[in-house]
């Protein structure tokens, strides 16, 4: 069952990515502006912008460029750069590693704090706990990302000194690369918590006003119980569908984070390539995160049977 | 008193911060083995009286005055731990909704063996046996593997049943069932019941059942306590209250339950408006994009039955019997696999063509939920006055007016919205709206169920009423046979989509040779006359 | 839950203590490492070809060329030691310094520089700016020799006075590299120069490594410009791409890194209050200006152009939009520059009245007039609004459309506006200064100023050699300029860098280029 499920996933995903790529195409050409402009700049020489327009391809045809492109993806090639040479499939991937890895933990972390805060939140619903964790998530959700990511760097980089405020270094570095994802991921928790703090939240009180859970207390269980055997497993899949759709968003680039704390990313990649017209870039990064994006849904499509037996045991 | 279970005391329960009483100096007894009903229509504070016995009111509601004696005990002087001891040991509760009363991610086994095990601190080996044989008595079939189970595996009724095993196992003193069979089919219904009653009685536990099905009442209730807008209205043994009712509401109730209403005369012309010949309608369960085959299966098989000018016909089943399905077919709101539906002499079936075009204003339906089938933005006015778009303004306005006085309303009616009105103010509006272009045709599909029974009478009323104005013919869907009874000429009776028996109404319901139509008509509980 | 508490806490106390170890601690972290934040990465390492301003800074410490601008905007010597130039001024020939070698330990002779000049040269090149140099502006470079070992022979087919600034241009830098910086296969390899620093390392998106060339023999007059002396009194640069302009502030401030080189105007005033950080600034040679699209369509109409030419109060707009650090300049030649002499100053006095006037003469009846900007430099921004809200005071319904920079850069080389709001690099040469803007309507788009008259003047001050005779050329250009109201010139953009307080040597200059030679740390 799985496998069909996997397979079918995957096979929807097909014309999703061509049409994708399809509309990014077009977006990305009908947007006035393109490489040969950068690389000429203000040198004003209509020859040179010529000649360049025609080596890097970009005279021809829509459809004939586009023909060719996905001419080229089908047998993996993903071009190169138009501006740096680079190929298109490395440096996505490497940048996609770097976002993967941020982005993970900080999805970890705030599953792990907000779910259950949230959750407490419900079960003490209208105590003082549960205004506070609901100012929080305002408050969380409220702060743009870049004002957050800024005021981190003031604090524990320039007033405090204890972090660095920009630079990456990868995992393999071992534990000094903590130091400097600890404030991006700090601020992609706190941007994400709120959402998924709400989420839980609800999620919760929607089940606690189920029958069921009604039928425990008439039961005369302990509240631990009905917590913890009626409630949470119930309030879970809501939150996982929020969480996995937080998690493909953020895959796809924190282009925001990722450019206050210079981290080399996928969203600053496909945002440097968007301003720059990088063709080849754009469309092999938005085909890349199509795919996540697919991946990730489909993970989260695995993961509802845990929480929900109706899925488990359908043929 | 020394053999009471439960003794409520003037009990007045309240909003936390309001002095309007929703429930007002109500009192009543229930004995061991006996079984006490609270009846009322929505808002008679019946549900509330019984949530307040477990502590289980609302957030907001609250206990103001009473006492809700318990084996001689208040349970209002009881803290929440102790409260907690008493719950399900010794009360027990059952809920309307078998699909929503049972958490869908535990298993079978935990929920029933749950309680067992927190008060009793049996063993969980131990509390298996026990349940098996408690789902033995509830007559749950393959009791041991069911444990297993999830709830989503079973069926309403059997849900049902698992609940009241649940709270049966610890053998209760008091058990409390809130409209238990609501959501029920009515031979469903009639089985449950027994062995819910069956059961307490043999625990010589006293049963609190919350119903406002006066029906019910007469076939299992000992005592009767009537509620009306959180007051008691009178209170005494069942057969001697039904028997010679003090108060007038009593007296109303009895009057509008539908076995007591007085049949409809019938106008049928005998002239067919309507034949259906072995109708087919297939459901297509959707696949997806690349989905494998797309499965199938016959809702409505080779269905032959007519309906004659002016004539009501019934049309009844179970859940899931092709009931509405064949509704919807005739009005051409779902295609057909087979068969033909002759409206007039034109054969209509499918959901295109010039001939379904032409009878689409003839024939008009009235849904069950009036909630949602009005659009809240929409006055009533607007609503009543879609299909009569080529009338000039004026003339339209005048016309909806006087529809609005047809089905009882007021003009005035026709500025507001949906929401500013009652359940059986909308179901009106629901029938004028279909009666504005003069049908020859009205499909009622359930058009009472979701009604309290003294609206639901009224409303039936009006419908005969203006049936005998306009002469359209009506047919009526409907899972309740009483109501069935009370206004059709003719019954057809379905089962899983075949027809199982079509004839005129008294002889369905006298002397009918089909088994299935004998089991159905006596699982309905009936008022005896 | 305290207790809870009380463990995360401690944990957390733990992850930043340990990165606490870490923050004054950057990876190969080091007295003789300067660390500078550019706003984006190196785009190739290839010079001239495939640049921007970035690559341009970067490069130029890995590569020379022949010759090289001194602070003034005079050609000075890099490679060369002397240059002869013969006496029809059609032949130059370069004398190399001897004993300078490549990065790769080969001796520079002038086999190596004729490869350089060739490939730069040779049709067809990549070479952003090999339209200078044959015949398409001017001269046309005919042969290349190398007659002895290092000695380099240029020849023109006519005298140009422009082709020795033209060789030591830093943005077309056609530098001196050795052969291997080409791979077998024709592609670029990396360049193989003979710069004071070397290309030792590049992360993309991260930062690019430069390496102290310790073979390095450095002229022996004293830096200048780009002339002069390269002492690299440095290990290693760190270039860290930080393309948040807030963030590389706050790296400054934190001490992550050394210098930042261009600085928002508009953060000086919260640079300046932080401890240990210097920033200094002096006038530089880019320039802000208001296009009007004059060829044809509604600003055509002199009057019109004329009517918002007095409308602008340009001394109010040069320090509000500089934050007091720059002034008006009406001229092209920038106002530091030796060539800008008094009649360059000679502008369109600010007069409300007299615009208004020029309007009513004008056949503009209302129409809205859009100023193309863009919010990727604030400073063109800032322009578009001051400017917005001069012309909408005498009456003109001026309207602002703020587009991202490659798409205005797309509108400007096409001429598809009617207002913008432009800024160009500093040219060192009033020459290629006006060249930016002046040309023929029908066979460039990017054209602003079609004037026989100018055109024939600057032709004279290509050829001319003695530099007073050019200076009163440029001021008679620019006087055609005013007069027939192409462009509205605004002021010079200032250069502003903010470095910490442990370096010395650090020197900003007119062309908006860092230069770390000669920068060390305390």
């Amino acid at each position: 069952m799985t496998g069909r499920l996997i397979f079918r996933k995957l096979l929807l995903a097909v014309p999703t990515i061509l049409i994708v790529s399809v509309v990014v195409f077009l977006l990305v050409h009908f947007v006035p502006g393109d490489p040969a402009v950068l690389i000429v700049g203000d040198a004003n020489n209509s020859e040179l912008l010529a000649r360049v327009r025609v080596e890097l391809g970009l005279g021809r045809p829509l459809i004939e460029q586009y023909a060719d492109w996905l001419g080229r993806i089908v047998r993996l090639d993903f071009g190169r750069s138009l501006l740096t040479q680079e190929e298109v499939l490395p440096l996505v991937l490497s940048r996609f590693s770097v976002t993967a890895w941020l982005v993970t933990i900080a999805t970890s972390l705030s599953t792990l704090i907000a779910v259950p805060l949230g959750m407490i939140a419900a079960w003490r619903h209208r105590s003082r706990f549960d205004t506070g964790i609901v100012l929080l998530s305002v408050l969380a959700l409220s702060v743009p990302s870049f004002w957050m990511a800024i005021m981190l760097i003031l604090l524990f980089g320039v007033e405090l000194g204890w972090l660095p405020t920009m630079g990456y270094l990868p995992p393999s570095a071992g534990l000094r690369s903590l130091a400097f994802i600890l404030l991006p991921v700090v601020a992609l928790t706190f941007v994400q918590a709120g959402t998924v703090l709400r989420m839980a939240r609800s999620a919760t009180l929607d089940v606690m006003r189920m029958d069921y859970v009604t039928f425990a207390r008439s039961k005369g269980l302990s509240d631990r119980r009905i917590l913890f055997r009626h409630v949470l497993p119930n309030a879970f899949s809501p939150v996982l569908t929020i969480v996995g759709l937080i998690f493909g968003n953020l895959l796809a680039g924190a282009a925001i984070i990722e450019t206050v704390f210079t981290v080399p990313g996928l969203g600053r990649l496909l945002v440097e390539s968007i301003t720059s017209r990088d063709y080849p870039v754009i469309q092999g990064a938005v085909l890349f995160i199509s795919l996540v994006y697919i991946a990730v849904n489909l993970l989260v499509d695995l993961l509802y049977p845990v929480f929900d037996p109706k899925l488990r045991t359908k043929p | 008193m020394e053999g009471v279970i439960l003794s409520v005391r003037e009990l007045v329960i309240a909003p936390q911060l309001g002095e309007v009483a929703l429930v007002d100096r109500v009192s009543f007894d229930v004995l061991p083995a006996s079984v006490c009903a609270l009846v009322g229509e929505s808002g008679s504070g019946k549900t509330l009286t019984s949530r307040a016995v477990m502590g289980l009111l609302p957030e907001n509601l609250a206990v103001k005055s009473g006492a809700l004696g318990f084996c001689g005990e208040d349970l209002l002087d009881f803290g929440p731990a102790e409260l907690r001891r008493v719950c399900g040991a010794r009360i027990g509760m059952v809920f309307q909704e078998p699909m929503s009363s049972l958490n869908p991610a535990l298993t079978v086994g935990t929920q029933v063996t749950e309680a067992l095990c927190w008060h009793r601190h049996m063993s969980p080996g131990d509390a298996r046996t026990a349940a098996v044989a408690m789902l033995d008595a509830f007559r749950v079939p393959n009791a041991a593997t069911s444990l297993d189970r999830y709830p989503h595996e079973f069926s309403g009724g059997l849900r049902q049943r698992i609940m009241l095993a649940a709270v049966m196992l610890l053998r209760p003193k008091l058990l409390i069932a809130d409209e238990p069979t609501t959501a029920l089919d009515a031979i469903v219904q009639k089985d449950v019941l027994d062995d819910m009653v069956r059961v307490a009685k043999d625990m010589n536990a006293g049963v609190l059942f919350v119903t406002h099905d006066l029906g019910l009442v007469e076939r299992y209730a000992d005592q009767l306590v009537v509620l009306r807008r959180g007051k008691m209205e009178e209170a005494g043994p069942t057969g001697e209250l039904l028997r010679s009712p003090a108060s007038a509401y009593t007296r109303s109730l009895l009057a509008a339950a539908p076995s007591k209403r007085a049949p409809r005369r019938s106008t049928g012309t005998g002239q067919v408006l309507l034949a259906i010949d072995r109708l087919c309608v297939d459901y297509t369960a959707s696949g997806g994009f690349f989905g494998a085959r797309a499965k199938s299966f016959r809702a409505v098989d080779q269905l032959s039955f007519d309906v004659r000018r002016g004539e009501f016909v019934g049309l009844v089943g179970e859940s899931g019997s092709g009931k509405s399905t064949t509704g919807r077919a005739i009005a051409g709101l779902v295609d057909v696999a087979g068969g033909q539906i002759i409206f007039d002499g034109t054969n209509v079936a499918g959901t295109e063509g010039p001939a379904r075009h032409q009878a689409r204003n003839r024939i008009q339906y009235v849904f069950q939920d009036p909630y949602s089938s009005l659009n809240p933005r929409q006055t009533i006015g607007a609503i009543v006055s879609a299909g009569l778009a080529e009338l000039p303004r004026a003339a339209r306005r005048a016309k909806v007016e006087q529809l609005l006085v047809d089905v009882g309303l007021e003009a005035a009616f026709a500025d507001r919205l949906p929401h500013q009105l009652s359940g059986g103010q909308r179901q009106r509006v629901c029938i004028a709206r279909a009666l504005a272009v003069d049908p020859d045709l009205l499909i009622a599909d359930e058009a009472v169920a979701a009604l309290d029974v003294t609206v639901q009478a009224q409303v039936l009323d009006l419908l005969a009423a203006l049936q005998r104005r306009r002469g359209f013919a009506c047919l009526f869907i409907s899972h309740d046979l009483a109501v069935v009874r009370s206004i059709c000429d003719r019954v057809a009776i379905m089962k899983n989509g075949k027809l199982e028996a079509f004839d005129e109404t008294g002889r369905v319901f006298g002397a009918s040779g089909n088994p299935y139509v004998k089991k159905l008509v006596s699982a309905f509980p009936t008022l005896s006359q | 839950m305290t207790g809870i508490a009380g463990r995360f806490s401690g944990l957390l106390a733990a992850v930043v203590l340990l990165a606490g170890g870490c923050g004054s601690d950057l990876p190969d972290d080091d007295a003789r490492e300067l660390r500078v934040a550019i706003g984006s990465d190196l785009r190739s390492s290839e010079p001239g070809v495939n640049r921007d301003a970035v690559s341009d800074e970067i490069l130029n410490h890995v590569v020379e060329g022949l010759v090289a601008y001194r602070e003034d905007m005079t050609v000075g010597l890099a490679l060369a030691e002397r240059i002869d130039l013969s006496a029809d001024r059609r032949s130059y020939s370069f004398h190399l310094r001897p004993g300078v070698v490549f990065h790769n330990g080969e001796p520079v002779t002038a086999r190596e520089a004729k490869w350089s000049l060739e490939r730069a040269f040779h049709p067809g090149s990549k070479f952003s700016c090999s339209y200078w140099f044959d015949g398409s502006q001017g001269h046309r470079i005919v042969g290349i020799e190398a007659p002895d070992r290092l000695t380099l022979r240029v020849n023109l087919d006519r005298p140009d006075a422009m082709f020795l600034t033209k060789l030591a241009n830093h943005q077309c830098l056609v530098g001196i590299m050795h052969p291997a910086s080409v791979a077998r296969d024709g592609s670029w390899a990396g360049p193989v120069g003979t710069g004071p620093f070397r290309l030792a390392g590049h992360r993309r998106g991260e930062y690019v490594m430069l390496e102290r060339f310790a073979a390095y023999r450095p002229r022996p007059e004293a830096r200048n410009g780009y002339a002069g002396a390269r002492r690299a009194l440095v290990d290693r640069i760190r270039w860290q791409v930080i393309p948040d302009p807030a963030s590389a502030r706050a790296a400054l401030v934190a001490g992550e890194v050394d210098i930042v080189g261009n600085v928002d105007v508009g953060a000086v005033d919260e640079l300046k209050v932080q401890r240990g950080i210097h920033v200094v600034s002096v006038p530089g040679y880019d320039w802000t200006a208001l296009l009007m699209r004059s060829r044809s369509g509604l600003l055509a109409d002199r009057n019109l152009r004329l009517a918002i030419a007095h409308a602008i109060d340009y001394r109010g707009l040069a320090k509000a939009a500089s934050f007091g650090l720059s002034k008006a300049n009406p001229s092209i030649v920038p106002l530091d520059s030796p060539d800008w002499l008094p009649g360059h100053a000679a502008g369109y006095v600010f007069d409300p009245a007299l615009a208004r006037r020029y309007l009513v003469r004008s056949a503009y009846r209302g129409e809205p007039l859009v100023i193309e900007t863009s919010r990727a430099f604030p400073m063109l921004f800032d322009n578009a609004v001051y400017i917005q809200s001069m012309l909408q005071n005498v009456g003109i319904d001026a309207r602002i459309e703020a587009t991202e920079w490659t798409g205005m850069m797309s509108r400007y080389l096409a001429g598809d506006f009617s207002l913008m709001t432009m800024q160009f690099s500093g040219r060192p040469d009033p020459v290629l200064g006006y060249r930016v803007i002046l040309g023929d309507f029908d066979r460039d788009a990017w054209v602003q100023w079609q004037s026989d008259a100018a055109a024939s003047l600057l032709e004279t001050a290509a050829g001319e050699q003695e530099p007073g005779e050019r200076r009163a050329v440029f001021v008679d250009v620019h006087r055609a300029m005013i007069r027939d109201v192409p462009i509205l010139q605004l002021y010079n953009i200032p250069v502003v860098n903010a470095y910490r307080t442990d370096l010395r040597g650090v020197q900003p200059w007119g062309l908006n280029k860092l230069r770390l030679w000669g920068v060390a740390r305390q």
